[in-house]
């Protein structure tokens, strides 16, 4: 019987945390790999600054790399970096006592999008497009913070209403209230500039 | 069958595909027909594909532990964690060893003036590291902020206890031995706070320094792509034309 060994890439994260609580620092490493680009998205658009997603992003890691000793998974090891993230992010705003930046959204510049997108859509479109993402952006930073996270992590982490429930703390229908009300007024704030999805 | 126009947990099922298969396919049939629950569902629809145009920036982030060699591999998390490791940057790719090699020649003056600063150019990045336990990790890339350490005045600066001789000397021999200790307590706590100001503004200049070194290869990266771009179209052009001649 041959035994192929296992690519650090292709282990779950729960083999990951073993070996890493073990002293395997590359083992974490992987898991920051994993997953910090997602954190990084998440505190983004939570925060609206670049800047400050990564200083949260980089302390989510650091605090799971102290913490993981007691880390008994329970929760997901993502749940728990959710977790850890939406809890730092929530101390930053309230330590600014601010709400998220809104003024100069990054990462929608026409070069980024035009970079994704390929060469089918015009200059036009693509201007078109970024000064919609910063409407969206403009729009989903005056929701309250519940509403805000509760979309974010449904739209943009694809969790299920019990996923987020359960980051949250709180009940389902909590949750679903959060997420219905918030797209009640991203309804009518983005009302205009509302036209029929594009089924590509 | 209820409009789920009013029936919010049903329009979100729906919206999300989650809940029970069978009453989202009761929705859709129901859709057909109702053409106030149709609106509602189109607007929510409408309103998700906007959000989907919100894109988070796609710059690299590259977060890393890193373990000093000199740490026992078989030293368990919880002695790592109180013991000598730092975040540093991954070697992610050549183009940006130049920003990095640049921030590392910053470091590497600033490590002069704070006696714990190691830098490490192994495996193609730069690695920082102290000797200390865990820093706060406020400041971006958390291995620029630097611990308070005890005796690590500038070079050039009177020493703690060169201080300490010249404070006796001023005193002379008649003063009492518990003012001249409270004195020197104050002295020390004023050296502590002192140097702890400078090694934050160290850290602060540091991380400053650092991310407009990101920024500014961003830019560059930004640039060569587009003018690659512009050759490859050029260059494409070319061989269609060519192709055509024949």
């Amino acid at each position: 019987m041959v035994v192929a060994a296992v690519a650090p890439m292709m282990r779950t994260d729960e083999e990951l945390v073993a070996r890493s609580k073990t002293g395997d620092t590359e083992s974490f490493n992987q898991l920051v790999k994993r997953w910090e680009r997602p954190i990084f998205a998440l505190a983004y658009r939570t925060l609206g600054r670049e800047e400050d997603a990564r200083d949260v992003t980089q302390e989510t890691f650091l605090r799971a790399f102290r913490a993981l000793a007691g880390f008994k998974g329970d929760a997901k090891f993502s749940s728990w970096l959710y977790r850890i993230a939406l809890n730092l992010c929530r101390d930053w705003m309230r330590k600014e006592r601010r709400a998220p930046m809104v003024a100069v959204p990054e990462g929608v510049e026409v070069e980024d999008l035009a970079a994704a997108q390929g060469p089918t859509e015009t200059v036009e479109d693509l201007a078109a497009r970024a000064e919609l993402s910063r409407e969206v952006a403009r729009a989903m930073a005056h929701l309250p913070e519940e509403q805000r996270q509760a979309i974010i992590l449904k739209e943009y982490h694809g969790l299920t209403f019990q996923e987020i429930a359960d980051l949250m703390r709180c009940p389902l229908s909590t949750v679903k209230t959060r997420v219905y009300q918030g797209l009640s007024t991203l309804r009518k704030q983005l009302g205009a500039q509302m036209t029929p999805r594009r089924e590509s | 069958m209820i409009h789920i126009a009013d029936d919010h947990d049903a329009l979100l099922d729906y919206l999300y595909e989650e809940g029970d298969p069978a009453e989202r396919l009761k929705i859709a049939t129901h859709l057909q027909e109702c053409a106030a629950c149709s609106v509602a569902v189109l607007e929510f629809q409408n309103v998700r594909g906007m959000l989907g145009n919100w894109k988070s920036p796609a710059g690299e982030l590259g977060f890393r532990i890193v373990q000093d060699s000199e740490q026992l591999p078989s030293a368990s998390l919880e002695q790592q964690a109180r013991g000598r490791w730092s975040w540093g940057w991954a070697p992610a790719s050549r183009a940006r060893g130049f920003a990095q090699a640049a921030a590392a020649a910053v470091l590497f003056v600033a490590g002069m003036a704070v006696s714990q600063l190691n830098v490490d150019y192994s495996n193609g990045g730069v690695r920082l590291s102290w000797g200390q336990d865990l820093p706060s990790a406020n400041v971006r890339n958390a291995s620029i902020t630097l611990p308070p350490e005890k005796g690590n005045a500038p070079a050039g600066a009177p020493s703690r206890e060169e201080i300490e001789r010249q404070i006796l000397e001023r005193l002379g021999p008649n003063a009492s031995p518990v003012e001249t200790e409270q004195l020197f307590q104050r002295v020390r706590a004023m050296i502590d706070q002192s140097e702890q100001r400078q090694q934050r503004e160290l850290a602060l200049r540091l991380s400053q320094f650092s991310r407009e070194v990101d920024t500014q290869h961003q830019a560059d990266v930004l640039r060569i792509q587009q003018d690659f771009g512009q050759q490859q179209e050029a260059l494409e052009y070319l061989v269609r034309t060519s192709g055509g001649v024949k």
